[in-house]
């Protein structure tokens, strides 16, 4: 009965605050409060919850690396993934971040980082485009999307931010909440896993060296540094390597371009 | 005309109404469906290579009629009446969903194809993250970094000469320039090379 009379008072209060401009509506809300339903994320939400993720990703970091060679080769590398991906018809952006940490992250929308320290770490195109396309196989398959659906949901549903009011409230607590657990831990260890194997599909499927990613990671697995984020934010090294191996088994390791003459000339510059 | 052997006539009956058979039940597969772009863009070429003229460049989620399955290819042709070719990676058998979607984003639908347009372009940060990324302390330079990435934008001509230079993306089976035979052998095996024609010749095979 309580969490029926919420229901009305919520339900009350978004209608009273202009529901066109509401990231949810009145409705999906009741339906959490009557019967515990997951708020669906909306494409502008997403876009929306990954904008602010990712001003909080650049601020992190240190901000956005100013060379524009690099930009613009990392944007050619992540469009060319970007538009092979299982969710082509998205926005990607893509920025190199002013760390000599060695990660790489994204937000949900299609915002994706690699790190300068990342970047420089790399031996070959394939090897990053390996690294951006983990990345967009995790706004691909929507990890960062369900992770936010859940917390918006048990947003909506906290007694305190129902006090607070409505949508922006959830947003905000959503938001707090997501950063808090995720940008410094990094995502379940599973989506890892899936965003490996998606990518390192995707950077095969364009004609890069297979085993991109793995090389990278191998290679980065045998000298690890503590300061590095990426051992923080990611599975065990040795495990996503093992994990890739039957991936590549079938996509033939060595197979595809490393273009290691074109990815010197943009990243060591002239 | 009879047949002077019953078994082998009965035989390539078979076959016929085996491939009569595949025929019907395959056919039916592609002809006269529709299908839709599912990359970013994908040329309409008028031959089965990534070297062929270019007719037209179709826009994601453009919708196509296939006319005929060729292998890798299918020959389809657009709203516009154009006929070419199109690699089967390039089409998906249903409209890209509103989630994939620039028009899911909120961008306006390409109009007369039938087709969603694409955003590369600038979308900015909507008001809601602005206002909280701006409650975090000294954000105001990381609000403006990813405003640039966001205006940041790559041409469709731009990442095609970088997959075409990459032989990568639908120019990943190009043919490259053939080397001439000279090229193909160092000179310590030219010489090997000379030798066993000369060897060759002296025996009277060639």
């Amino acid at each position: 009965m309580i969490r029926i009379v919420k229901a009305l008072w919520v339900a009350a209060l978004l209608a009273t605050a202009g529901c066109s401009i509401l990231p949810f509506s009145v409705d999906t809300m009741s339906l959490v409060r009557a019967g515990g339903a997951q708020l669906p994320v909306s494409p502008e939400e997403e876009v929306s919850f990954g904008g602010a993720i990712a001003v909080m990703i650049v601020q992190k970091y240190g901000g956005i690396d100013p060379n524009p060679a690099w930009n613009q080769y990392v944007n050619l590398v992540g469009q060319s993934v970007a538009m092979h991906s299982a969710r082509p018809g998205l926005a990607y952006h893509f920025a190199v971040l002013a760390s000599d940490d060695v990660n790489a992250m994204s937000a949900p929308g299609g915002y994706v980082f690699v790190t300068r320290g990342a970047l420089k770490a790399c031996k070959n195109e394939a090897e990053l485009a390996g690294i951006l396309a983990h990345e967009v196989g995790h706004v691909a398959a929507g990890h960062g999307r369900r992770i936010l659906q859940n917390l918006k949901s048990a947003a909506a549903a906290s007694e305190s931010v129902q006090v607070a009011g409505a949508s922006g409230a959830v947003f905000k607590a959503s938001l707090d909440k997501f950063l808090t657990d995720y940008l410094s831990r990094g995502l379940p260890h599973d989506d890892e896993f899936e965003a490996d194997r998606m990518g390192t599909e995707v950077a095969a499927r364009v004609g890069w060296r297979s085993g991109g990613l793995q090389d990278f990671l191998q290679r980065m697995g045998e000298k690890p540094t503590k300061s590095d984020q990426f051992f923080a934010t990611h599975p065990d090294t040795a495990e996503r390597v093992k994990r890739l191996g039957e991936v590549l088994a079938p996509l033939g390791r060595d197979k595809g371009e490393t273009l290691e003459a074109r990815f010197t000339a943009a990243v060591a510059g002239p | 005309m009879a047949d002077l052997n019953p078994n082998l006539s009965a035989a390539r009956r078979g076959l016929w109404g085996l491939a009569l058979a595949s025929f019907l039940v395959a056919a039916p597969a592609w002809a006269d469906k529709t299908v839709y772009v599912n990359t970013r863009y994908a040329k309409l070429r008028d031959g089965k290579t990534s070297a062929s003229k270019e007719l037209v460049k179709l826009a994601y989620g453009e919708a196509v009629t296939v006319q005929a399955d060729e292998g890798a290819f299918l020959r389809v042709s657009t709203a516009a009446k154009i006929t070419g070719y199109l690699g089967k990676q390039w089409v998906a058998d249903s409209l890209p969903s509103r989630n994939q979607t620039a028009e899911g984003l909120g961008e306006a639908a390409r109009a007369g194809t039938g087709g969603v347009s694409y955003t590369a372009g600038a979308r900015g940060l909507s008001s809601e993250a602005e206002e909280y990324a701006s409650s975090k302390a000294d954000a105001a330079t990381a609000i403006a970094a990813v405003k640039q990435m966001e205006a940041f934008a790559i041409s469709d001509d731009e990442l095609d000469t970088f997959l075409k230079t990459g032989h990568l993306g639908e120019y990943r089976y190009l043919v490259r320039a053939c080397p001439r035979p000279e090229q193909l052998v160092s000179s310590a095996q030219a010489v090997n090379l000379q030798a066993l024609n000369a060897k060759v010749r002296s025996r009277g095979l060639r």
